[in-house]
């Protein structure tokens, strides 16, 4: 009786062993699968790419087409460019002279002052001390990004946050060590008020270079000026005492930092303008997560 | 009995119209997967692999030298510097002739490749991981396929987004056309930076470009 029990049930037990197999792999297609976004291209992408990842990774080549296909080409995408949102990326910059004279100011401050400084700590203090106080700083920041992630909805973001500033406080000794993030795989996000205005729909105003804390909007300053309250440093007395914290947070973090001005610097024709550039895009893209 | 038999069979049939199911799920996830934009990830991936290897080798650390030359040839290879160029000039790329459009490719690969490579050579980049998050494909114009895959830097507990735009126009190699770090599009930064200097000439461009890797 058992063994004809056993008989009628494998079968099943193989058909259901293969459904969630195949539901399996479903799901990891699913995971690993790329957006498509245009059925038109899609069977011209299925058929061509055998013969291109063959030769491709062999050998290398010039324009395998005439020059005038390849200008044609370059003209249609150069229309796709110029017609796309070119504007977005602009921001009225009136105060020019002001900001123009205080990002000379912040870039002598940075080579005469700060770097050297930063330098000089970054010899001195082992990384996992620097680390350390990164992770320290960051986690004193907890008020700023749960309220935030609050006031722009994010729930889900601000129970993490709940989580890590717990963890980290406790386990992590004072925030020291990112336990969270290393071993319950929870994370933090960096929003502030600047972002949370922003996804209010409230544009930048205008671009606003601040002196040591470097570029910033109207939005943004507001911003900062909001989440001061919502930073304890800020609460310690007395002022020379919060001054010197966060003259220390501002080096520590520059000692990780040491490099990156100076190839954006490098890299740019006009440093000024790619500055202002770099920071209304990335200003942008952390609204726009 | 014949219940048993009945019961075998129904149950051989689901699992082989399973399987078959199964096969043919996959087979129709693989065409749809698009082949193109996985090869264009593959691509990236030994690149970039080739380029931290170069980096962190410590014979090519003692000759930067060589190492400089090393990555400069593969920037070449990796990267489309005609459309990257394209982008970064915006519509001064019209007046430029063609002669001055090469000049101009030939030195602002030469900024970009010595700027930014330099930068890493100098650096500590034992423990850099790349992560690929995922591919958008951009909807593909005639013959000219683009995707933008998403990656994550991390290095220690610094995570940076780094999106590689890539291109495949008539060539058989997928090429990158431009980077954004942390939001920041290198082609839309540069692309700015001329439209501040409206009255700046193709000569001059040229010219302050030179100077600039030439320093």
């Amino acid at each position: 009786m058992k063994k004809s029990v056993f008989v009628l049930f494998c079968p099943l037990l193989i058909g259901i062993f293969f459904m969630a197999l195949t539901g399996c792999a479903k799901e990891a297609f699913s995971k690993s699968d790329i957006i498509q976004v245009d059925t038109g291209g899609k069977k011209e992408g299925a058929v061509a790419p055998v013969s291109i990842t063959d030769e491709g990774l062999k050998k290398d080549q010039d324009n395998a087409g005439g020059v005038d296909s390849e200008e044609m080409l370059n003209q249609d995408l150069f229309d796709e460019y110029d017609n796309q949102a070119e504007d977005v990326q602009m921001v009225a910059d009136p105060l020019y002279y002001f900001n123009y004279a205080m990002y000379s100011f912040n870039d002598f401050f940075y080579f005469y002052a700060l770097k050297p400084v930063a330098q000089g700590y970054k010899f001195i203090a082992p990384t996992v001390l620097r680390r350390g106080v990164n992770n320290c700083f960051h986690n004193l920041l907890f008020p700023v990004r749960f309220i935030n992630n609050i006031l722009q909805g994010k729930l889900q973001a601000a129970s993490d946050e709940i989580g890590v500033f717990l963890v980290n406080s406790t386990v992590g000794v004072l925030g020291f060590n990112q336990f969270a993030q290393k071993h319950l795989d929870l994370k933090t996000s960096d929003e502030d008020l600047g972002q949370t205005l922003g996804s209010y729909s409230i544009g930048d105003g205008f671009y606003l270079v601040l002196p040591i804390l470097g570029p910033s909007t109207l939005r943004d300053a507001l911003g900062r000026a909001g989440d001061f309250f919502l930073t304890p440093v800020n609460y310690v007395e007395p002022w020379e005492a919060n001054l010197g914290i966060n003259a220390y947070d501002k080096v520590n973090r520059t000692s990780f930092r040491i490099g990156d001005y100076e190839a954006l610097k490098n890299a740019s024709l006009d440093p000024y303008v790619a500055i202002r550039n770099a920071y209304i895009q990335n200003r942008r893209s952390e609204i726009g997560r | 009995m014949r219940l048993k038999v009945f019961v075998l069979l129904f149950g051989l049939f689901l699992s082989v119209s399973q399987v078959s199911i199964a096969l043919a799920s996959q087979v129709g996830q693989v065409s749809q997967t698009s082949v193109l934009e996985k090869s264009a990830q593959n691509y990236l991936k030994t690149s970039v692999d080739e380029i931290l290897a170069t980096i962190q080798d410590p014979r090519l650390i003692k000759a930067p030298n060589e190492q400089e030359q090393i990555l400069y040839n593969k920037a070449m290879e990796l990267f489309d510097f005609k459309t990257f160029s394209m982008l970064s000039l915006g519509n001064k790329y019209r007046s430029f002739s063609s002669d001055q459009r090469d000049l101009f490719i030939h030195y602002f690969s030469k900024l970009i490749s010595h700027t930014y490579f330099a930068k890493l050579a100098g650096q500590d980049v034992q423990n850099i991981n790349v992560r690929y998050l995922k591919n958008t494909p951009l909807a593909p114009k005639k013959n000219i396929f683009r995707t933008d895959i998403s990656t994550l830097l991390v290095q220690g507990e610094t995570q940076i987004p780094v999106i590689y735009r890539l291109i495949k126009k008539n060539t058989p190699n997928w090429k990158i056309y431009d980077i954004k770090v942390a939001g920041v599009s290198m082609a839309a930064n540069y692309r700015e930076q001329y439209r501040q200097h409206v009255s700046q000439t193709p000569e001059a461009i040229i010219k302050e470009l030179m100077e600039k890797v030439e320093k």
